[in-house]
């Protein structure tokens, strides 16, 4: 019986061996290491480690950062600003979570966050006309876009925020509604402007 | 007729509707930044990491002028204080190096080190000055609220020059002076970014 038992045990253990084993080959597939392990690598302070994970991300934060903003410069410091966050926050990331969804919302509130923070800035000292950044003109000029991405940049702050968030990303009107501090009714009816308005851009 | 005009419209818009359906899912999640951002990101969790300074969150542009504002401040107040309390070098003090690589110059090399440093800074200034029309700066328009930071630094820093000439081996004189000019470049490259001379844009709601 003790016998019998002691195998059980035995092949147990073999089995947990070769699926953690499968488990480490996942995490590196194709030779990458899984975000999870590039994260815990970067908690230890591994600056590599968390330069692959900049590397990988990129993208995507910068996409976020820049469709919000609407202007190159600004999506430059969003995007710096919400690594530099992520740097600080890592030992936050608990992995109950996917690490890129909880990269996202971290990027989405940078984003907000710093939108905002600008714009009190500037009120001090200019009048609000001259606050909201022509979008249109930074993202025009210099560089080759999606044509969607060029229709975006064309409507107004708030509208584009909202349209983004919510046909983009995919966010629902009630957790737009708490990010950007408005009404569930606000964020709908800025959302249908936003649609609206592309539509007659595209006609 | 009219019938027939509203169908038609409807047509459109159903075709509208679906383009932008389309559109929305060709789009693409990534966006490659246009400038590698890394360096910038690697200098400021170094900074961080080695200082552990917590009140310097870069989001926040309200906090940045703030210490701005402190810092030039807290420049004139040091300059002064030190031209008050310090004619000349005090011979007894014991000399306090910048880096390893400074402790090695001798005071010459360090005078000659400081007006190196300078001449760098003031072409990299002028460089900004140049674009100015390009970019739509106005650094003549003293009403303009960068100007007045601008000027405060600049100022700050001809006599924390001064100063570091007169003991070039004062590593906190140092410090600040290569702070103060960093922030004279930060504050131009961010008047560069500013829409402050743009015409008042007809769109725009505010967040």
């Amino acid at each position: 019986m003790n016998l019998n038992s002691s195998n059980i045990t035995d092949n147990d253990h073999q089995m947990q061996q070769q699926t953690k084993q499968a488990e480490l080959n996942d995490e590196q597939l194709d030779g990458q290491l899984s975000d999870e392990i590039l994260v815990n690598q970067a908690k230890t302070g591994d600056k590599a480690a968390f330069k692959q994970l900049y590397q990988r991300h990129q993208g995507r934060v910068y996409a976020i950062s820049f469709r919000l903003s609407g202007s190159h410069d600004h999506a430059d410091e969003i995007c710096q600003d919400c690594f530099v966050r992520l740097w600080q926050k890592l030992d936050q990331f608990n992995g109950e979570s996917q690490f890129t969804t909880w990269l996202h919302k971290l990027s989405v509130h940078q984003a907000i966050n710093s939108m905002k923070a600008k714009q009190r800035f500037w009120h001090r000292f200019l009048p609000s006309s001259d606050v909201t950044q022509d979008a249109e003109l930074d993202a025009s000029v210099h560089y080759e876009y999606h044509r969607l991405d060029k229709l975006i940049m064309k409507l107004p702050e708030r509208t584009r925020v909202v349209f983004v968030l919510s046909a983009i990303e995919g966010y629902q009107h009630q957790e737009i509604a708490e990010i950007l501090n408005i009404a569930v009714g606000t964020s709908k009816a800025q959302y249908h402007r936003a649609k609206q308005m592309l539509q007659e851009m595209l006609s | 007729m009219k019938n027939k005009h509203s169908k038609s419209q409807e047509q459109q818009q159903d075709h509208n509707n679906s383009q932008l359906d389309d559109l929305i899912v060709s789009l693409p999640k990534e966006i490659t930044p246009p400038v590698d951002l890394w360096q910038n990101i690697g200098e400021q969790i170094s900074a961080k990491t080695t200082h552990d300074i917590s009140h310097s969150n870069s989001t926040s542009h309200q906090q940045h002028w703030k210490m701005l504002a402190m810092a030039a401040s807290l420049a004139f107040v040091m300059v002064l204080g030190w031209k008050l309390s310090t004619p000349a070098v005090s011979p007894t003090q014991e000399p306090v190096t910048v880096n390893n690589a400074l402790s090695n110059q001798s005071t010459e090399d360090l005078i000659a080190l400081v007006d190196q440093i300078a001449q760098t800074h003031k072409q990299q200034i002028a460089a900004f000055d140049d674009n100015k029309y390009t970019v739509g700066m106005q650094l003549d328009n003293q009403a303009n609220p960068f100007n007045k930071g601008f000027s405060e630094l600049e100022l700050a820093s001809k006599q924390i020059q001064q100063a570091l000439k007169n003991d070039p081996n004062n590593k906190p004189v140092w410090d600040l002076w290569l702070w103060i000019m960093k922030r004279e470049i930060e504050l131009l490259q961010q008047q560069q970014r500013t829409p402050i001379n743009t015409t008042p844009s007809t769109q725009g709601n505010l967040i």
